[in-house]
């Protein structure tokens, strides 16, 4: 997988120096800032993983990379174009390259509609219906999905988590999109419905050439699929590299916490324990210069003033931290 | 383990929910015991009975729709089961207590945390107010909140998941139960702060010597915490071992399944082994091995017989037809 796209490195998507910011109500709770100037790159055909704890933008950025959000600043590329000011029917066309799954499926499904009623609905959108078979489309994405046409007529209450999360990805694929957001995708699942869930996911990407932005807070599960990490601190980018890199060696302090704190069944697999006191400061108010000297066991007095830049230190793996300058 | 103090032996406890689909048994025919300073981790996925069980301990299971049918509970050789409800409140708290896993909404959103915390003390200990908030801020000193006597006075809502997490937990220790019986307690949180959280039971542990009963579906966290592991499907037990034995040997196919489908950060990544098919419908009847339907390994046997439980070594029992060669282990008059 690293090697394809280090042959052919067609962007997909770019995020170039993207800002969200949320306002807060009255000037006392201040504004959050969600994802604070993020820029990286997502190769064709590749999975992009993102991991951190709650709160630190990763789901904020998914969003945004698909414009469900729109950004402060900074501009979002989608296959060359710049999505961040679409409007009107560009931004609907644009909205068929763009899908994504999100973390609950009973949630995400209108429990009043049958399956087919659900999967109908991206192509009625798109006034699609006239011009293509959608019934037999509609049942190709069942079968995609492992799925078979009898669950067509089904509500979503009649099936399992692992069915509904199924529904979800059918959906997602419906328009046959370039890039699908899987935010949280298989948290919500027991394990051995997850592992099914995972497969499927990689499958389906090998079959269609998706490319996915995989969004989880459990590092064990972006491990599993992802072709790059990338790891967010409190709106930043802390770390991107490609798995096998990130597998041979982590720069940064926080990725090395992170994979440390994490239980392993496999007590080899056990990394010795970096702790972590604190919690993660609030974005509304983040620490200054490197907003993860606060916790950070390496600090110096350089990372409480200066704000560390993301830089190449090894060929396609970027860390921001002063330790490495 | 076998010259430590049983406290707490559950023996054949059945717990049958009656709905309109028809009769759930959530639990059936559980047993095990519970030793004194014994860190027991009850895994499986949702719809297993893990849950259940630790409710029917505390007697906590909602009636209607749900009835202990059977079987007993037994806390130092006293029945839980036959309690009055006046009684079991002079326990619940006070000698077992529980932590559940979402700690917002286990919280009393409009009362202060340290009251809340208090609040049992004054109960059980019969604390004058003065004393019993005194007593609150020393406990969430212990379990680690910073500047305690700040945060005694403060809502639940200002507080962030970590630290409502704590509350719950100075509040369950308060009275210093024998028991903590704690489920999924860190499925919410981050896993920084999960490793915070499993410190301190693990802590708590050693210094008190307080039985932790710790229920989730995360087996990694089972491996880090616990000494022994019960494997339930369906409301039964498959499978219990000390903790390391389960992972390096899993006997049950269910519980291999289980192990094989967990991501592991490795070098070569292969697609995850999953488990066929999924959990049951749990109104649904299966005659034989409930696991049968899933399972490699079935056989004509596994479809018609139910198997019995069979002791695989010290503190080591399956119940799978694959080791009828092992001797059949009686219920829960076994010596372990």
């Amino acid at each position: 997988m690293t090697e394809q796209h280090e042959n052919s490195k067609d962007v997909l998507v770019r995020a170039d120096h993207v800002k969200v910011y949320f306002k807060g109500k009255d000037k006392k709770s201040g504004t959050v800032r969600a994802v604070d100037d993020v820029s990286f790159d997502i190769f064709k055909g590749e999975t992009f993983g993102v991991v951190g704890e709650s709160g630190c933008g990763k789901s904020t950025l998914g969003r945004t990379l698909i414009r469900l959000i729109n950004p402060t600043d900074g501009h979002v590329y989608l296959d060359g174009e710049d999505i961040s000011s679409l409007r009107g029917n560009d931004l609907k066309q644009m909205r068929k390259k763009a899908q994504i799954i999100f973390q609950d499926p009973s949630a995400c499904l209108n429990p009043r509609r049958t399956i087919r009623q659900i999967l109908m609905e991206p192509f009625e959108i798109h006034h699609l219906t006239g011009k293509i078979d959608v019934n037999a489309r509609i049942e190709e994405l069942l079968h995609l999905v492992g799925l078979d046409t009898y669950h067509l007529s089904r509500y979503p209450h009649e099936m399992s988590g692992g069915q509904k999360q199924r529904i979800g990805i059918a959906r997602a694929l419906a328009l046959n999109p370039q890039i699908i957001i899987c935010d949280e995708a298989v948290s919500a699942l027991d394990v051995s419905v997850q592992a099914q869930v995972l497969n499927l996911l990689q499958d389906l990407k090998k079959r269609l050439g998706l490319t996915y932005f995989f969004i989880s807070h459990n590092l064990n599960v972006v491990y599993q699929v992802s072709d790059r990490v990338g790891v967010m601190y409190l709106g930043k980018m802390v770390e991107i590299a490609t798995y096998d890199q990130l597998y041979e060696k982590r720069y940064h302090p926080y990725t090395e916490a992170l994979l440390s704190a994490i239980p392993q069944v496999d007590a080899s697999e056990q990394k010795e324990r970096i702790h972590l006191s604190g919690e993660v400061p609030s974005p509304s108010n983040p620490p200054s210069g490197c907003r993860f000297h606060t916790r950070c066991p390496k600090a110096c007095e350089r990372c409480s003033c200066d704000t560390p830049e993301l830089r190449e230190i090894e060929p396609g793996h970027f860390v921001a931290c002063h330790l490495y300058d | 383990m076998n010259q430590a103090e049983t406290i707490l032996e559950i023996k054949d406890l059945c717990v049958e929910f009656r709905t309109m689909a028809g009769t759930v048994h959530a639990v059936d025919h559980l047993n095990y015991t519970l030793h004194r300073g014994e860190k027991l981790g009850i895994v499986g996925e949702s719809g297993s009975g893990k849950s259940v069980s630790s409710l029917a301990m505390m007697q906590l299971i909602p009636n209607p729709p749900g009835k202990i049918t059977g079987g007993q509970i037994l806390y130092r050789s006293q029945d839980l089961t036959k309690l009055s409800e006046r009684e079991m409140r002079g326990i619940r708290g006070n000698e077992i207590s529980m932590i559940f896993q979402e700690p917002m909404t286990s919280l009393n959103p409009i009362l202060r945390c340290g009251k809340q915390i208090a609040e049992s003390l004054r109960l059980h200990r019969g604390m004058k107010k003065k004393e019993a908030m005194d007593e609150a801020i020393r406990m969430m000193q212990a379990v680690g909140i910073a500047n305690p006597a700040v945060r005694a006075y403060e809502y639940p809502h200002q507080m962030s998941g970590g630290m409502r997490q704590r509350v719950m937990i100075a509040m369950a220790l308060a009275c210093q139960p024998q028991i903590l019986i704690a489920d999924e307690p860190t499925t919410a949180l981050d896993v920084t702060i999960q490793a915070q959280i499993l410190d301190l039971i693990r802590h708590l542990n050693e210094t008190m010597k307080t039985s932790v009963v710790f229920i989730t579906h995360d087996l990694g966290v089972v491996s880090e915490l616990c000494d022994t592991v019960i494997v339930m499907y369906t409301g039964h037990i498959v499978e219990q071992a000390p903790v390391r034995e389960i992972f390096d040997n899993p006997l049950h196919p269910y519980t291999q399944g289980l192990l094989s489908a967990i991501p592991k950060i490795t070098r070569e990544r292969n697609p995850l082994s999953t488990i066929e098919g999924m959990v049951p419908n749990p109104t649904d009847k299966i005659t034989g091995c409930s696991f049968w339907p899933r399972c490699p390994y079935a056989t004509e046997r596994c479809k018609q017989e139910e198997p019995p439980v069979f002791s695989a070594g010290e503190n080591r029992k399956v119940r799978c037809w694959r080791y009828d060669n092992l001797n059949e282990t009686t219920g829960g008059s076994d010596n372990d």
